[in-house]
């Protein structure tokens, strides 16, 4: 039977702590870069035991939820560099009373990866010396230091784009206004302020700190934008971060001081979860405090701060006990931090990114992984009944596998609900209701193998029970869904951990071990060369074993017992390993109450026993060899990983799925000078101002608490004000990137005349300040200024023209009187050339539209190449487009000017699409006119699709043919040339249609060096893989280029399908207490993204247009459109015309041959008739009229268009066409008429 | 029945004329539950392993959406294809209508009476707007022998993954009946089709097979099993 949870570590992964970096202190730390940091975090060595400092045990009050923030209550000292030779003793970090750290990860000895916010030093820290500090207060700023760390630990050399800018430090001052706001402070005489001078105080040094927080990311955006950054901005880096701790500790005093002052806190409505837990976490400390310290002062649930202004615990171990100290106590049970059992280490759920060797173990993973297991059965077990007559063995089987992946599935559960007993109501809720379908599905199927007689034998399912039992499955579907949102929510808020550890690599890590003391090392050389002693694994392992049992009950122990058995332990293991144990504890702490409470998740109160037993059990420890500790880090070097992931920069790897296909150009952004950019003159605010305005400018209202930024600082999501903000700060220009963004798709997730609103509504309440005041009003103007002037829609934007010229004239004008006239004249621009109705080049979105009308002719036309085409060519062609019976063939033109026709036709539709065409998403709409260049466009593809189809179908002859195909394959490598993508898939959609395709004897007589060419061009327009070659080659292609506007149609229409409207912000909450939902602007940044990269496709080609050419192709290729509907029909039957089925092997002529036609007719007809009987009686001659004016329409301009070889046997073929045709209209009717009925 | 341990890959085709939410339902069935923005630029944004009776299969979902009207294109996805989601909207009848056209093509194209095809009514949600009835639906699917017909809801995720699951069981069970039936594998030459066969053309071939395979179903177990298909309403 294992003690209490002293926590035992074997010796692992040790060795890689030589880093030279391991210690981030800040001293010695400024210097380096955050991701070699981050990287060294994962080479942790342990803390040291930290026994001397165990003055005072009191709470450790973890809720059960992971909490960021945790605060220390009692000091802890690390040992000094003298007594430590060893490296292990110094990862750990000194805490004082007071201290509010930001907690990396958490082990589950209790050890916490931290960050010390008043030293700013980050390391190994003892939970049960903290408690977690909540203030509601204080949410909104925590939560925006816990992303601003995330942000720039994240952040490495290569990926320094998030500080060109300043927003990242937006919410820290968001929340630091919430807070004021709400203690009633924020303005410099309010009563509260005035009444009180340690307030007022802290008040500006709180201000003070934020500001210079704002001065360093000032001047991080200038050190960024130079061309030659390196240790600068790591020191800047460095430094915003300890101002940044060092605002928040001021808060935190603040708060504390608030208190004192006797100022309660208002209850904001937080979320009532929350809330209630704090609520029982509080009474249920307070009671057990009771107990244990017979009235002596209880840290306040809220003012964490009183617990350590008026310590109450007696010091116990005198300073000589460290002098001492050679020997290191370490005996001492451990509650642990509320994880379950087998838990190892929680992360903050935000930190953690899914890894492929680490990932199995994280809660979320499993549960991930049970569910799509159970669903997919359950979807076996639906699809098995569904079509039933399966011989019951089979139905057995399956439903005995649905079973166990069912069970599997809920000791998922079961376990994640045993880690969070409190929390896990819900979970059980929707666990047993997951288990009464379960039950129900098999109780059904039980009574389906009732009156089974044989076990081969197909059960024979009424439809109902059928119907029934698929309900009872899809219910138990959904229940299981249920299951997981529920879960996954609870983890959310408690931190993913470790659920379990494979065994294979994580056997030797202990979970709360015994106390496992007097390890000593003769040596005293790095642990890291310190070979592991076998008995310890061995002893590890064994009780490993153990672990499983809860131990919450088996801290119900007397702390008499503990000790003795402490000792027992301790002398058992150091007699055994004498020399080389290594030996650990965490700062000791023995529940000796918790008897009473065994099931209470609680730490049970501090006491002098465990002091005692510590010492007890210290003078237990024989070896006058100094001993050294390993902590926590060892055992959790692999799984630590996870969470100093998040700094390392592999992080970034994770993202790079998306970010790699998404050109990131905000890296660029700097360089780039933003339209709406260019009026207003910034001033300086970053120089000489006084505290006034130095404090209006930080606390200025602000919705930055509303928007969310993704890890490359891009808005990921907002309210509309807060998006407004983004679009106007004053400190600093707005990302051109968002601002294009914003305007381009704004229309879809507001109206024109709310987002005026907004702007006017802004331009309110940022006030008149010179400082904070004017540059964004100016910036306001610039907005209106640039929506009007270029993102402008005549008609969808006019319902916003009566409110702006309202501001114009009378808010912005009174005050800017210059800025206001421009914008009345904008405005007045506007409602002109509405009147006049006509849309002008001006008003098309999107400010590098490329306008045809803009560009003349003349110009393209001198840098362009001749045109490669004969005076007789033109001649042919002349007549052919003014007199019908007049043919020439394609294959008169030269390859690369057919390729040059086409691109310069479609070049010049595409550069007529309008941003908002694609953002409408109604190309697809018949009936819609939003976007009518994109539906001409598409439709103009299949045109030249269907026009190569026909010029290869129309010769007799397959020679012909082939010799048509191989010019179709020049033509295609010459569109790919040209980087006409959208002729390239035509043609290439044409060749391999299956009409074509399937003419064997035409490419038997291709040649192989044509054949190889298509066989290259295939590879670019490759479908498979989501079109990733043809992807990659746009996403780098050249201007002026065409793309294949399908690829990017289909991802537009996903992209809205698949991304929600809105989103919620996490860890933020309303004053209502309901969590956030924003608009998800991620989609639409995602959708301008594409939009923007089409649009830097529409640049002109420098390609001379030749007239009659295009009058040719159009005339075709209307010819084509014309016809649309019918093609696939007709194609088809061509194509078995000229090669029919039967002779695909023999008879190459045979076709020519007109004696042929009857017999051929013949063996189709039994069929024909057949299928058209239902309708031929009816309404057959008149639709053999129908056909006959049809036939003709089709075949007819076709041969005129191109010649066929032999003229005596064009009249034969087109008369035999239309016999075909008939046949087979009939067919497809009578079909239509059968399935209509 | 074999426990395929190496994974299959299958391509399936969502076809449909647009506005009849083909995205939605290819977006619902290829996301997970928790993705927090779904990028469909990306190589995998369009694929999913799931579990069919025990095997495990990759399938790769090939949407049209968006590009309905690239016509030509339409039978490039068709060649590609195993399987195919033949999806119109409950709430429009002339979404049901085309899809008689593209079935002809799909037929056409694959030059297979019998091709894994699943009739998916979408937006089961909107009840109130309701043009197409079930039997109406249901009666087409049996007219193209007995097809099986889902009433899908993708927003409310309603049947989503029962009928790609199903076009996939239908893909397995050919393939396997092929393996037995045709001991060498005629995949990979669809378009070329049964060219052995006899005179005439295609469709009267293709038509007369037809019929005769209906006849042999009586004596083939498999191709029973598929034609007890029955339409699923939940």
């Amino acid at each position: 039977m294992p003690l209490e949870s002293v926590a035992w570590y074997s010796e692992m992964e040790v060795n890689n702590s030589s880093s030279p970096n391991w210690r981030l202190d800040k001293g010695e730390q400024t210097a380096n870069s955050n991701a070699r940091l981050s990287t060294a975090q994962a080479h942790y060595t342990p803390p040291e035991s930290p026994v001397r400092s165990a003055q005072r045990q009191s709470s450790y009050a973890e809720n059960g939820f992971f909490q960021n923030y945790l605060r220390a209550f009692c000091h802890f000292e690390p040992p000094t560099e003298a007594e430590a030779n060893d490296e292990a003793l110094l990862m750990t970090v000194r805490i004082q009373p007071g201290d509010l750290i930001l907690i990396h990860s958490v082990h589950a000895n209790g050890w916490a990866d931290g960050t010390v916010l008043t030293t700013n030093e980050r390391g190994w820290l003892p939970t049960n010396y903290c408690e977690t500090f909540d203030h509601p207060y204080m949410r909104n700023l925590l939560s925006a230091m816990t992303h601003f760390w995330d942000l720039l630990g994240a952040s490495n050399d290569e990926n320094l784009s998030t500080f060109v800018r300043q927003d990242y430090v937006r919410p820290l001052i968001a929340g630091v206004r919430f807070l004021l706001e709400h203690a009633d402070c924020l303005h410099r005489d309010a009563p509260l302020v005035q009444r009180s001078t340690g307030l007022r105080r802290l008040r500006k040094g709180l201000l003070a700190d934020l500001s210079s927080v704002v001065q360093i990311a000032k001047r991080l955006q200038e050190v960024v934008a130079e061309p030659l950054v390196g240790d600068a901005v790591q020191h800047l880096l460095d430094e915003l971060m300890v101002k940044a701790c060092k605002a928040v500790t001021r808060a935190v005093g603040f708060v504390d001081m608030l208190q004192q002052e006797g100022v309660g806190v208002v209850p904001l409505k937080q979320s009532s979860r929350k809330s209630v837990r704090v609520a029982v976490d509080t009474s249920a400390r307070e009671a057990q405090h009771g107990k244990a310290h017979d009235g002596s002062e209880l840290p306040d649930p809220i003012d964490s701060g009183k617990c350590f202004t008026e310590p109450a615990e007696p010091k116990q171990i005198s300073e000589e006990d460290q002098a001492a100290a050679g020997d290191h106590v370490r005996s001492n049970s451990q509650k642990r931090l509320s994880r379950g059992p087998g838990s190892l280490i929680s992360h903050r759920l935000s930190t953690v990114r899914y890894d492929a060797v680490h990932s199995d173990g994280l809660a979320t993973e499993r549960l991930a992984q049970a569910h799509d297991v159970c669903i997919s059965q359950i979807a076996g077990f639906i699809g098995l009944y569904l079509h039933s007559s399966n011989p019951a063995s089979e139905l057995a089987a399956m439903t005995r596998r649905l079973q166990s992946t069912c069970d599997t599935m809920l000791d998922v559960l079961d376990r994640i609900a045993a880690v969070e007993p409190l929390g896990s109501c819900s979970i059980r809720k929707a666990r047993r209701m997951f288990q009464w379908k379960l039950n129900d599905l098999t109780v059904e199927t039980d009574k389906l193998f009732a009156n089974a007689v044989r076990l081969d034998e197909d059960i024979v399912m009424e439809p109902s029970h059928r119907d029934h039992l698929v309900e009872l499955s899809t219910s138990l579907i959904r229940a299981a869904g249920d299951c997981v949102v529920k879960v996954r929510r609870i983890v959310e808020q408690i931190g993913d951990f470790d659920l379990e550890n494979p065994p294979s690599t994580r056997q030797a890590i202990p979970h709360d071990e015994d106390a496992v003391t007097g390890a000593n090392n003769t040596e005293g050389q790095s642990h890291s060369s310190d070979p592991r002693p076998a008995t310890s694994s061995t002893d590890s392992q064994s009780r490993s074993t153990q672990n499983a049992s809860p131990t919450t009950r088996q801290r119900a122990k007397t702390t008499t017992a503990v000790h003795d058995l402490t000792r027992e332990s301790s002398a058992k293991t150091s007699s055994r390993t004498p020399d080389k144990s290594i030996s650990l504890t965490i700062p000791s702490y023995t529940p000796m109450e918790s008897k009473a409470d065994a099931a209470a998740p609680q730490l049970s109160p501090p006491n002098a026993d465990t002091t005692k037993s510590a010492r007890s059990s210290r003078t237990h420890s024989t070896s006058p060899v100094r001993k050294f500790s390993v902590g926590a880090s060892i055992s959790t070097s692999t799984d630590t990983r996870l969470s100093s992931m998040r700094d390392s920069g592999i992080t970034a790897v994770s993202e790079i799925s998306t970010r790699a296909t998404t050109p990131d150009h905000a890296k660029d952004a700097p360089a780039l000078v933003n339209s709406v950019d260019s009026f207003s003159s910034i001033p300086s605010t970053g120089n000489v101002e006084s505290s006034i305005d130095a404090e209006a400018q930080l606390l200025q209202k602000t919705y930055a608490n509303e928007l969310t930024l993704n890890k490359d600082g891009q808005v990921t999501g907002g309210s509309l004000p807060a998006l407004i903000e983004q679009l106007t700060t004053g400190d600093t220009a707005p990302d051109p990137q968002f601002v294009a963004a914003f305007f381009v798709t704004f229309r879809s997730f507001t109206t024109a005349r709310e987002l005026a609103q907004a702007l006017i509504q802004r331009f309110d309440y940022i006030g008149e300040d010179k400082a904070v005041g004017v540059p964004v009003r100016l910036r306001i103007y610039n907005v209106f200024k640039g929506w009007l002037d270029t993102y402008w829609k005549v008609d969808g934007d006019r319902e916003a023209l009566g409110d702006i010229r309202y501001f114009a004239l009378h808010k912005l004008k009174p005050l800017m009187p210059l800025a206001g006239e421009r914008l009345l004249e904008s405005i007045r621009k506007i409602s002109a050339s509405s009147q006049n109705g006509s849309a002008s080049a001006t008003f098309a979105p999107g400010p590098r539209k490329y306008n045809a009308l803009s560009v003349s002719q003349e110009e393209i036309d001198c840098d362009a190449p001749e045109p490669m085409i004969t005076r007789s060519q033109l001649n042919t062609l002349k007549k052919c487009v003014a007199d019908s019976t007049a043919s020439c063939s394609v294959m008169d033109f030269d390859p690369l000017e057919m390729a040059r026709q086409l691109t310069v036709l479609g070049s010049r539709m595409f550069c007529e699409i309008q941003a908002d065409e694609f953002l409408s998403l109604e190309w697809n709409k018949k009936d819609s006119l939003k976007a009518e260049n994109v539906r001409n466009m598409c439709l103009l593809n299949t045109d030249v699709a269907h026009f190569v189809g026909d010029t290869i179908l129309t010769p007799e002859d397959a020679k012909k043919r082939a010799l048509v195909i191989k010019y179709w394959s020049k033509v295609a490598t010459r569109c790919l040339e040209l980087n006409n993508y959208e002729s390239l898939m035509a043609i290439m959609c044409s060749l391999n249609s299956s009409v074509v395709q399937r003419l064997k004897r035409t490419w038997e007589l291709v040649s192989k060096k044509s054949r190889a060419r298509l066989d290259e061009l295939n590879t670019v327009v490759d479908f498979s893989r989501n079109q990733m070659s043809l992807r990659r080659r746009l996403e780098n292609a050249p201007t002026p280029c065409l793309p294949f506007l399908g690829v990017y149609l289909t991802d537009l229409i996903m992209l809205d399908a698949g991304n929600a409207k809105l989103r919620q912000l996490p860890g933020v909450r309303t004053s209502t207490g309901e969590a956030l939902t924003v608009i998800n602007f991620d989609k639409h940044m995602r959708m301008a993204r594409i939009v923007a990269h089409l649009q830097h496709f529409q640049t002109p080609y420098k390609l001379q247009e030749v007239r009659d050419m295009q009058a040719w192709l159009h005339m075709h290729l209307d010819r084509m459109r014309s016809c649309n509907a019918q093609m696939v029909g007709d194609f088809h039957r061509r194509s078995l015309y000229i090669e029919p089925k039967r002779d695909a092997a023999s008879a190459t002529h045979a076709m020519l041959a007109l004696p042929k036609l009857p017999e051929f007719r013949r063996a189709t007809d039994p069929t024909a008739s057949r299928a058209g009987a239902g309708s031929r009686d009816g309404s057959g001659g008149e639709e053999q009229q129908q056909q006959q004016s049809q036939s003709q329409q089709l075949v007819r301009p076709k041969t005129a268009g191109y010649a066929p070889t032999s003229k005596s046997f064009k009249s034969g073929g087109q008369a035999f066409e239309f016999l075909w045709k008939t046949r087979f209209d009939f067919k497809g009717r009578g079909e239509g008429v059968v399935e209509g009925t | 029945m074999s426990r395929a341990g190496h994974q299959r890959e299958h391509n399936i085709a969502v076809i449909g004329s647009g506005g009849v939410g083909k995205s939605c339902l290819t977006a619902q069935f290829v996301q997970g539950v928790f993705i927090e923005s779904y990028d469909p630029t990306i190589e995998d944004s369009y694929r999913k392993q799931i579990n069919v009776d025990g095997r495990h299969v990759m399938l790769e979902i090939m949407d049209t959406a968006g590009t309905e009207q690239f016509t030509s294109m339409r039978e490039l996805y068709m060649r590609e294809a195993q399987g195919f989601l033949l999806v119109f909207s409950i709430t429009s009848l002339s979404s049901l209508h085309e899809l008689t056209e593209l079935r002809e093509q799909i037929l056409h194209v694959k030059n297979d009476p019998h091709v894994p095809i699943v009739l998916v009514g979408n937006k089961s949600d909107l009840e109130d707007d309701r043009r197409v009835s079930r039997s109406r639906a249901f009666a087409l699917s049996q007219a193209w022998g007995n097809v099986p017909y889902y009433e899908t809801s993708a927003r409310r995720r309603i049947n989503v993954t029962e009928a790609f699951v199903d076009v996939c069981r239908q893909i397995i069970r050919r393939d396997l009946a092929r393996g037995a039936a045709y001991p060498s594998s005629r995949r990979g030459a669809p378009s070329r089709g049964r060219s052995g066969g006899g005179g005439g053309d295609s469709r009267r071939s293709r038509r007369t097979r037809d019929r005769y395979d209906h006849d042999e179903d009586d004596y083939e177990p498999h191709r029973r099993r598929r034609d007890r298909h029955r339409c699923v309403i939940l």
